[in-house]
């Protein structure tokens, strides 16, 4: 498992970064989102990966803590992807205005050989 | 912790960022016609900031020990839940974004707040972002102010409209969107290796972290300070911020001013808190890198001033 989510989020994070380099505004704003993914997965794996463990754990006496998912990881990456999400469409609005007052979708606000 | 500190807690701490943000919702109730309205609301809740930055600095100033306040937010217990911690700096620099933004507020006043929406609201937000970093001592909690203040720039830098700065803008948004996935990326390693995101934690396991978990903790480290010299703009990671700030409205641009100097702040506190002379094996990690890029700074902004050419971008170098 361990394998397949390093792979996963290589993958995610090396599409992105090669997407952010690439000159159109399209291209620019999913490689953010790839990168955000990439984040993410990442956060979650940092609180170690456990299958069929719950994050929340019982209330009063002893627990095992080996039996249960480390939530703040979970916590974490929900507020990150609310953030993530909420700068996205931002960037996705100001990617629009420019489309709209520059008349071309290049990062640069015009084209290289003009 | 040294035992001459002092742990006082008080709700005044929690006030530098509750000010501006309840300002600034305020205002969304209220149409942009209305902008002496806003105006007037603005300029209450900087004067009611000064007052609090200038007790804050008087708590502070304390005889002989290091005063340091702690406020809990929420009440959870300390490394649990997150907290705001007021020290010497921390105080400094909320006082240094007040005396920034009266004068930045009172220019804007003479025209700049009628030529786009909302100019007021994003303004507070953006102090209270800003604040915000200044006061917290939890790692994640500094990227969600983090991004509070980056969020209200985004607005701000686009005040006024206009090909150049959308342009810029979109430069602007997209460079900060990447340094804050590093941020995540740093502060995810940092809750990996260290096991906490509490500042003042992470500088207490520091010194008992050994062989991979160190170098994985340094890399953590390399992450955050990435992120942090790029929002700093210390060279080379600092092309994008002529361009933006030479493009954005004046009293937009005089107030990102303290924005650059947040990233630099958060360096200085990681910096001392986790590698400095207690830090074991770790102690001064980062530190060439840290001088040189300073200098390199400081050689291109002078290079820069002698060499632009027009008043804004002259003005741009010099931050």
């Amino acid at each position: 498992m361990e394998l397949i989510l390093s792979i996963a989020i290589g993958v995610l994070v090396g599409s992105g970064v090669w997407l952010i380099l690439r000159p159109r505004t399209f291209q620019l704003i999913i490689g953010l989102c790839l990168l955000a993914y990439g984040v993410n997965l990442f956060i979650f794996a940092m609180g170690r990966l456990y299958v069929g463990a719950a994050p929340i754990m019982p209330k009063g006496g002893f627990v095992d803590p080996n039996a249960y998912a480390d939530p703040l990881p979970q916590a974490l990456v929900l507020t990150a992807i609310v953030i993530s999400f909420a700068t996205t469409a931002l960037f996705l609005v100001v990617m629009i205005a420019s489309r709209g007052v520059t008349g071309t979708d290049h990062v640069d606000g015009k084209e290289r050989d003009k | 912790m040294m035992p001459e500190e002092i742990y006082v807690p008080t709700h005044l701490l929690v006030a530098p960022v509750l000010i501006p943000l309840v300002a600034g919702a305020l205002m969304l109730f209220y149409h942009d016609r209305y902008r002496q309205l806003k105006l007037g609301l603005g300029t209450a809740a900087l004067l009611a900031l000064l007052v609090v930055s200038i007790e804050m600095i008087s708590r502070v100033k304390g005889d002989g020990g290091t005063f340091v306040g702690t406020y809990l937010m929420g009440n959870w217990p300390v490394p649990v839940g997150i907290v705001l911690v007021l020290d010497r700096l921390s105080a400094m620099m909320v006082m240094l974004t007040t005396l920034l933004a009266i004068p930045a507020l009172i220019y804007a006043a003479a025209g700049w707040q009628g030529k786009g929406q909302h100019f007021h609201s994003l303004f507070q937000f953006l102090l209270a972002g800003v604040n915000g970093a200044f006061l917290t001592g939890d790692l994640f909690n500094l990227f969600v102010f983090f991004e509070v203040m980056l969020a209200a720039s985004y607005g701000l830098m686009l005040h006024g409209s206009g090909v150049e700065r959308i342009r810029h803008g979109m430069h602007y948004i997209a460079i900060n969107l990447a340094a804050s996935l590093l941020f995540l990326l740093g502060a995810a390693l940092v809750y990996g290796t260290a096991g906490t995101l509490n500042m003042a934690d992470i500088s207490r396991v520091v010194p008992l972290l050994e062989g991979p978990q160190r170098a994985l903790f340094h890399a953590a480290a390399c992450f955050l300070g990435l992120a942090f010299l790029i929002k700093a703009a210390t060279w080379p990671l600092c092309f994008w911020l002529p361009g933006t700030y030479a493009a954005a409205s004046p009293p937009a641009a005089a107030t990102f001013a303290i924005m650059t100097k947040v990233g630099l702040y958060v360096i200085l506190r990681l910096m001392v808190l986790t590698f400095g002379v207690d830090a074991g094996a770790s102690a001064g990690f980062g530190a060439p890198v840290l001088i040189l890029g300073g200098l390199a700074t400081m050689a291109y902004g002078t290079f820069g001033i002698l060499g632009a050419t027009g008043f804004r971008p002259r003005a741009a170098m010099s931050r």
